[in-house]
């Protein structure tokens, strides 16, 4: 028992001395830092690599790294070393990829810095959203009689996610594609009878090749896009969880119609969104929201009047409709840098 | 969740050329006979199931696009069901046949209603004894009826024919045949010269089991002209005949479990012009004739109607296509304004039977497989 107790405060000492050298080194760094920037404001610059140098690895905050590093390269380009001073900007750039140039930073900084490509060179963005479908009927097709009473539609939500590739095509221009997957449902309701009901829900799945233009634009201090494309999709799965039910009650019945076979595969939906791009941190996310609008009918009137269980047993028929749908997703940008000197 | 849609639209063209519409209670109906108006909408008769559980006289006036103008139901107490359905004057003329539900007697009877859908008049016919109506023609001042007439068995019939004036008295009838068979009319025709042509059938020799075909044909007073049997070793099921220049009968065979369908066209001279051994599988219901010579015909098989087109050269050969089929029956079809065709039936009964019509263009659009 004696041994168990003095086992765990020794780990637990341990740990206690671990923490306070850290705490130690971090401390005396960030007190190298301030020593480093006194000296030069004062215009001493000599020491000021050797001061710092031993801190980089492990004795800053990632705060005072950044400091570090730009003091160190604004040491370097008052001291007329130019190759030090592009040495620890490019390893400045590798630690801190996504540093923006900022209203504290010397026109010496600023001017090296653009002298690299601080851009990503490659940038996905996958995403997560909801789809609210939105459906338009062209004409109606029920097996009971259209001039009193017609088939309703109703939206619903449904999940969109997706990836996209992105890259920029022109300054303030991103241009992407990717791969998305719809889950898309539509309400429905007929009393194609006076004695009889139905009423279901349109379950789709599609996969897309999503293709936009963004266009940024900074409103106050919000960075906002437009966006603009088109998304050929295909579609996966296609059915509708029926109910055929009485208006004088009896047993209902309730199935899903696989309805697959029946529709087209391909459509082709153009989308307008517009969406801003917060930041938290070194996390980017691109939150937008618009219409996608469906311009392929689905139905396939050659195969309209032959799904055989959705007449004769839901009393179904088909109409000739488009969904259409409102999207809201939100993107996490990924971003991956290699910095290099272009000029 | 948001209603997003369910104003007016307009049905296009397309649909008053192609629909498939089901008319009912709902409660099990079926479709016998239609026919199709100058405005291009139809009349259409059977039976729907009553909150008593009888059969009541379905008649539906359905526009071009097949949707309801208006929908009646007729009837008394018994089980009632129209079989045709005729125009005369403005006139619909519906006949059929109602059965006592207590003692099973059945009558016919003649119901004439406007084209609004108000009942003009109902005449009934019992000849004395059980009287059952297979088919209707008309001629300028008068209406023949035909079917079987019987005592107290239907399995031992005899022919019946009646022709009535318009105010539905009977000019003259005839019930004919042997006690001992089943004979019985399912068409009747007026040929030109006003001759009554008929298409029934009878057991072939008095105590057989054998059904054959038989022609009739009647003068417009009423003399017996002659006849001919389709002589054969088999028994013979009507399905369904035309009569254009010749006579063209559609009628499905029986040996052992296996039922094929056959065609043959009966010459103005009564002489048989070929017999079209078609072989397709289950009863012939139904036929109408597209051109001179293609045919669009219908068989049943186990409770599922099958659609065949069916193109036939002056000497008898037969090219035969294999169309669509639909669960449920069909029991008759009619040529329609725009060179297509009109089915009336009934839906699948594994889901309740409705009236379903089914009305496709000149191409048979609906039928293509």
């Amino acid at each position: 028992m004696f041994r168990k107790v003095m086992k765990h405060l020794s780990l637990i000492g341990l740990v206690i001395i671990l923490i306070s050298g850290c705490l130690f080194a971090q401390t005396n760094c960030s007190e190298q830092l301030r020593q480093a920037e006194r000296r030069f404001d004062e215009g001493l610059l000599d020491d000021i690599p050797q001061m710092i140098r031993p801190c980089m690895e492990s004795g800053f905050t990632k705060e005072e790294k950044v400091n570090a590093y730009k003091l160190l390269i604004q040491t370097y380009l008052f001291s007329d070393n130019r190759q030090s001073a592009d040495e620890e900007m490019l390893k400045f750039l590798k630690a801190f990829p996504e540093y923006s140039i900022g209203t504290a930073d010397t026109k010496e900084f600023i001017d090296l810095y653009r002298t690299y490509r601080t851009e990503p060179i490659l940038r996905i963005e996958p995403y997560l959203g909801i789809n609210y479908s939105m459906p338009y009927v062209f004409e109606y097709y029920g097996l009971g009689d259209l001039n009193s009473s017609v088939p309703e539609y109703f939206s619903n939500l449904g999940i969109t996610v997706g990836a996209n590739y992105t890259d920029e095509l022109y300054k303030g221009i991103d241009g992407s594609f990717g791969l998305s997957f719809h889950y898309s449902r539509v309400g429905y309701f007929y009393q194609v009878f006076d004695h009889t009901y139905i009423e279901g829900t349109y379950n789709e799945l599609h996969i897309g090749l999503p293709l936009s233009v963004r266009y940024y634009f900074n409103v106050k201090s919000f960075e906002m896009f437009a966006k603009g494309g088109v998304e050929t999709i295909y579609l996966i799965q296609s059915s509708n969880d029926l109910t055929r039910g009485y208006s004088q009650g009896g047993d209902n019945l309730v199935g899903t119609v696989n309805l697959t076979g029946y529709h087209k595969k391909i459509d082709v939906r153009p989308f307008v969104g517009v969406g801003f791009s917060p930041r938290f941190g070194n996390i980017k996310l691109l939150v937008d929201t618009g219409f996608r609008f469906g311009t392929i009918v689905p139905v396939d009137k050659d195969l309209r009047y032959t799904n055989n269980e959705l007449r004769e047993k839901y009393y179904m028929i088909e109409d000739k409709w488009i969904f259409n749908h409102f999207y809201f997703n939100i993107s996490y940008v990924f971003s991956i840098y290699k910095p290099t000197k272009i000029r | 969740m948001l209603l997003i849609f369910s104003c007016d639209k307009p049905i296009s063209e397309f649909q008053t050329h192609n629909f498939i519409k089901y008319i009912g209670n709902g409660s099990g109906s079926a479709g016998y006979d239609a026919l199709q108006l100058s405005d291009g909408g139809y009349i259409v008769t059977g039976y729907d199931i009553s909150t008593q559980l009888r059969k009541q006289v379905l008649v539906s006036r359905v526009d071009k696009a097949g949707n309801i103008v208006w929908q009646k139901f007729f009837g008394t107490e018994h089980n009632e069901e129209g079989r045709i359905v005729k125009l005369l004057n403005d006139e619909i003329l519906i006949s059929g046949n109602r059965t006592n539900y207590i003692n099973n007697e059945s009558e016919a009877f003649l119901l004439r209603v406007n084209l609004q859908g108000d009942s003009i008049a109902c005449y009934t016919y019992n000849a004395t004894s059980n009287l059952v109506i297979n088919d209707m023609a008309i001629s300028s001042n008068h209406i023949y009826i035909a079917g079987e007439q019987y005592e107290s068995s239907s399995t031992l019939s005899k022919y019946y024919i009646a022709c009535v004036n318009l105010s539905g008295e009977v000019v003259w009838n005839w019930a004919l045949g042997d006690v001992s068979r089943k004979q019985t009319f399912k068409k009747i025709f007026i040929k030109d010269n006003g001759n009554i042509l008929l298409v029934g059938t009878t057991n072939a020799i008095i105590g057989s089991t054998l059904t054959h075909i038989s022609v009739y044909e009647f003068n417009s007073v009423g003399v017996n002209l002659g006849y001919i049997f389709f002589a054969s070793d088999v028994d013979q099921e009507f399905g369904n005949a035309i009569f254009t220049n010749n006579l063209y009968i559609l009628y499905s065979t029986q040996q052992g479990s296996n039922r094929s369908s056959k065609i043959t066209a009966v010459k103005s001279n009564s002489d048989i012009g070929w017999v079209l051994s078609i072989d397709i599988p289950g009863e012939g219901t139904s036929m109408v004739m597209q051109n001179s010579n293609s045919f669009l015909l219908t068989t049943n098989n186990n409770n599922r109607t099958y659609f065949y087109s069916l193109l036939v050269s002056s000497n008898g050969n037969a090219e035969i296509s294999e169309l669509r089929d639909f669960p449920g029956e069909v029991n008759a079809m009619i040529n329609t304004a725009d060179d297509g065709v009109l089915s009336i039936g009934s839906s699948s009964p594994d889901y309740g039977s409705m009236v379903r019509l089914i009305k496709t263009d000149s191409d048979l659009y609906l039928l293509q497989p």
